[in-house]
């Protein structure tokens, strides 16, 4: 979403806009390790305060090999999105082929560097045919949030194992400021 | 959603506000009775006609002592919030004592006709999960049911405990509330 100052004189363009910024990179890779599946959102410094809220949404694919292996989920968040939390980790069957949403919404509750947000994240996904579904929610609450400092915001994905090259595919994400 | 008036000059503050309005107010519930477990945020009178609509999300989480115990997930809306429509009343099949789920709830509201005799459709979402192998995800509704947009509004997440063996204890964080048309 866009940052607008005081005296600045804003267009109709840009108060059209919606409260939302999307990125539709595709990140796709034989992960390992919990990664980036989309690209680092920024928080800025000083941006936030209490009752800033904020939802990040991502749609991709994971493409399971000729083995079945665990595939997870996760959020990454806080300077350089380098704290890691995990959503869920899922048994994927060979050959199986998952579509999949990830929702996070992060809520700032104490602003200030000994801040704290409520981190919040769901992952769904499903399998055609359809013999295969998971829905997982989990969070952090709350989690240590300086607002005082640049935060990141990213999804996080990978596999237990390269083992058969599973391939995850992340098409887009889309931040969306609601507060 | 922030609201302005012609010629109004607008600050910062005001511009950088999102595009919900939250409230982090805690609710806690420890009772069977349904009880608010969310703001009841207004949809005031004469605001809405058909196509309107509403999203609003609360995220929280529920803890179990000893005993797993069911537990009942509703909707209120209407005037006062006070009609309660059932998301899931979960068996406590679905839970394991001593342990934490966090949860979201999701609700939309479409004002599907206008005026004193209108209607609108309500559906809900509930998600939880733990660190275990507890999940729970289930959705629920009313279509096209009576909605009269003449008058006050209101919309809110309603909770109780199935039982309360064991002092299980449900606690909402906060919830956003989004006027989407």
């Amino acid at each position: 979403m866009p940052q607008y100052l005081d005296g600045q004189i804003v267009s109709d363009i840009n108060l059209n806009a919606n409260g939302a910024q999307v990125n539709n990179t595709v990140i796709s890779g034989t992960f390992t390790s919990p990664t980036n599946i989309t690209t680092l959102w920024d928080i800025p410094a000083n941006s936030t305060t209490s009752r800033s809220a904020f939802r990040l949404t991502a749609v991709g694919t994971t493409s399971m090999g000729t083995t079945g292996l665990n595939t997870q989920w996760g959020i990454g968040y806080g300077p350089n999105a380098a704290t890691q939390f995990i959503i869920d980790q899922e048994a994927q069957p060979a050959s199986a082929v998952w579509y999949y949403t990830v929702t996070v919404w992060v809520m700032v509750n104490i602003g200030g560097s000994g801040g704290q947000a409520y981190i919040m994240g769901q992952i769904r996904a499903g399998q055609i045919p359809n013999n295969s579904v998971v829905n997982w929610t989990l969070g952090v609450l709350p989690a240590a949030w300086n607002t005082t400092v640049d935060n990141k915001l990213s999804i996080l994905g990978n596999f237990s194992a390269s083992t058969g090259t599973p391939v995850f595919t992340n098409n887009c994400s889309v931040l969306e400021r609601l507060g | 959603m922030a609201v302005y008036a012609a010629g109004q000059v607008v600050n910062s503050a005001e511009l950088n506000t999102g595009t919900g309005q939250v409230d982090q107010t805690a609710f806690t519930v420890s009772v069977t009775a349904l009880t608010q477990a969310s703001k009841l945020w207004d949809i005031p009178a004469l605001s809405t006609t058909g196509g309107s609509s509403f999203r609003l999300t609360v995220i929280g989480k529920f803890v179990f002592g000893t005993t797993a115990v069911g537990n009942n997930w509703y909707m209120g809306w209407g005037p006062s919030g006070a009609t309660q429509t059932e998301i899931v009343q979960a068996s406590s099949s679905n839970y394991t004592a001593s342990t934490t789920m966090h949860f979201t709830v999701i609700m939309h509201l479409v004002v599907n006709v206008g005026g004193a005799s209108g209607s609108a459709s309500l559906f809900g979402t509930m998600a939880s999960g733990d660190t275990g192998s507890d999940s729970i995800t289930w959705t629920n509704g009313a279509i096209q049911s009576a909605f009269n947009t003449t008058v006050d509004n209101g919309m809110m997440f309603l909770y109780g405990w199935a039982a309360i063996t064991g002092g299980p204890v449900l606690t909402s964080y906060f919830s956003i509330f989004e006027r989407l048309s």
